[in-house]
């Protein structure tokens, strides 16, 4: 094909060498639109005419691509225009003999869709993961609620199939609770639900699970925490909620009932269930006893 | 809560060798343990060594990731911390590949009886240039139109960068082997990590490691120079520096022996 006809291409065609990155060839249209001279032959290299980072991208991807495959084909770079104006280009780039041969398009309207898909891409990240958020957070408290408490289980469970340790269940019910709505109204309950709820998350750790399971009930799961653990776990719990003041001399109290999750649960389909279960029989006996203190479920079947 | 809960299962750690000296070797951006392979039979043979995969890397347990915490460099070394935890692991020597030697220092300052030494191949504070005082290597504009790039190009990007990292002087085969050991890298993860990567500015934290530290330089290196290393060397006070006359980002790899005589004399 004539020089003429090379040169009448809406695009830039342009050869450089392998070794030296030298601009050997280029069509009329390139110099214009680089705002190269058109005197000088020899003088420009790749480098002259795309930003820092398409350098990067060349000498670490389009490069290698190129020696690998002969080919890279539809890459985007930033093309210098005057040395100084990035705008975004498309570029094909083929090896014959040691010389790269490029035809390379502008892309700025192409690249303001990129720019547009990646925003609308970052944003509904951020919306599904709020929303992921949202599904999982009982709102009063900011617990975890119980869908969310039970997907966390399901996902503890089969960690723990594959790498045993104890871990405890608690179910923790705050004792006269409807007596102390009825009496300082339902305002100060939700405060003491809030309260309770930043006790339950301060004496824990991001490795258990503390839940809102319904109304005055909570769900703490104890990852890693041993019969004998527990047990102190469950002291310092009802000291740190008798801090809570109600009306005279009264102090806030909780029950709570403790199952113990065994290895040889886990090949149960419903070991969720079954242990919230025991856990709740425990609640009751707790409830039965006096209420402010802890009943183990183990406890009560050797008894 | 964040899962896994099992430390050890969720970076891949992989406890080998004997000796009565323990190592902790923390692979770079975009690789995984594997990079040390190399290594790693020497070293065994002296040495108890920790090998693992940082969350989002390798073979790690990806449903761990989590973008708050692996949003900089400080969820990198809370992985170091709990793994040294969880194995009950102190005064040990960890060695950290680029941004890990980072990533060390700050385990290192945030829980200082962890590690009684540590050796930082090819490291960088920042990557930034803040002239006139400080020179990173890249503008800012630079690194954020290169993950702009990445974004657009939608390839993958572990690819990408394995070239850049090895050195271009190096022979092809090294390359493909550097390449196929980034290829478990998700973009999901690897994004975050090359973010906290390319834009921390850790350079104020050097002169509170008070660690002897052992800095390994490339000569030639695209993306931390000897004269970040000096600096690097100037600023943390208890360290050396060794420049080693070589290509490329990844000493251990390309230079294994070289590195491994180096450390072997500052662990004596």
């Amino acid at each position: 094909m004539s020089k003429p006809a090379l040169d009448s291409f809406p695009c830039i065609l342009m050869t450089t060498d392998m070794e030296t990155n030298r601009l050997e060839y280029r069509n009329k249209y390139a110099t214009e639109l680089l705002g190269l001279d058109a005197n000088e032959t020899t003088k420009y290299c790749l480098f002259d005419i795309i930003s820092k980072a398409s350098s990067i991208f060349f000498e670490s991807y389009i490069l290698p691509t190129i020696v690998t495959s002969g080919e890279c084909q539809e890459v985007q770079i930033s093309l210098l225009l005057n040395s100084t104006k990035k705008v975004p280009a498309i570029a094909n780039a083929k090896l014959i003999e040691s010389k790269i041969y490029w035809s390379i398009y502008i892309a700025v309207t192409r690249d303001k869709l990129y720019q547009e898909l990646l925003a609308t891409r970052e944003h509904l990240e951020k919306k599904t993961e709020d929303l992921t958020l949202l599904t999982r957070i009982e709102p009063l408290t900011n617990l975890l609620n119980r869908r969310a408490a039970i997907d966390d289980l399901n996902k503890i469970i089969s960690q723990l199939d594959r790498n045993f340790v104890p871990t405890s269940f608690l179910q923790i019910d705050i004792d006269w609770f409807k007596k102390i709505n009825d009496t300082s109204g339902h305002d100060r309950g939700d405060e003491i639900l809030i309260d309770l709820a930043s006790i339950l998350k301060n004496v824990t750790r991001t490795s258990d699970i503390v839940a809102r399971w319904g109304g005055e009930e909570f769900l703490v799961v104890l990852y890693n925490s041993d019969l004998g653990n527990t047990r102190i776990f469950c002291e310092r719990l009802h000291l740190e909620v008798n801090n809570i003041k109600l009306t005279g001399e009264n102090t806030l109290s909780i029950s709570i009932g403790v199952s113990a999750l065994k290895a040889e649960h886990l090949t149960s389909s419903n070991v969720i269930e079954k242990l919230m279960k025991e856990a709740d029989i425990a609640l009751y006996k707790a409830k039965d006893n006096g209420r402010n203190r802890t009943e183990f479920f183990g406890d009560i079947n050797s008894n | 809560m964040p899962f896994n809960i099992n430390v050890l299962e969720r970076n891949n750690v992989k406890v080998t060798g004997n000796g009565e000296t323990t190592l902790m070797l923390a692979h770079g951006f975009g690789c995984d343990q594997n990079m040390w392979r190399f290594m790693l039979p020497t070293l065994e043979s002296n040495y108890k060594v920790v090998l693992f995969d940082y969350v989002g890397c390798g073979q790690s347990d990806t449903s761990a990731f989590d973008k708050k915490r692996y949003k900089s460099l400080d969820g990198y070394a809370q992985d170091v911390i709990e793994i040294c935890e969880e194995l009950k692991l102190q005064n040990i020597v960890f060695i950290g590949h680029s941004v890990s030697s980072i990533i060390g220092m700050l385990a290192a300052l945030e829980s200082p009886t962890i590690f009684s030494k540590i050796v930082m191949i090819c490291p960088s504070p920042c990557f930034l240039n803040f002239a006139p005082d400080y020179f990173g290597g890249f503008e800012r504009d630079d690194l954020e139109e290169l993950i702009n790039l990445m974004d657009k190009n939608y390839i993958g990007w572990a690819n990408y960068l394995a070239p850049l990292v090895m050195g271009q002087s190096n022979k092809t085969e090294l390359i493909k082997e550097l390449e196929e050991s980034f290829c478990s890298t998700d973009p999901n993860y690897a994004k975050p990590f090359a973010m906290a990567t390319f834009f921390a500015d850790d350079r104020a934290a050097l002169c509170k490691l008070h660690l002897p530290t052992m800095i390994l330089q490339c000569k030639d290196d695209n993306l931390a120079s000897v004269e970040i290393g000096k600096y690097m060397h100037k600023e943390i006070p208890n360290s050396v520096i060794e420049v080693i006359d070589s290509h490329g980002h990844c000493l251990h790899m390309t230079d294994p022996d070289t590195v491994l005589k180096i450390i072997e004399k500052f662990l004596i």
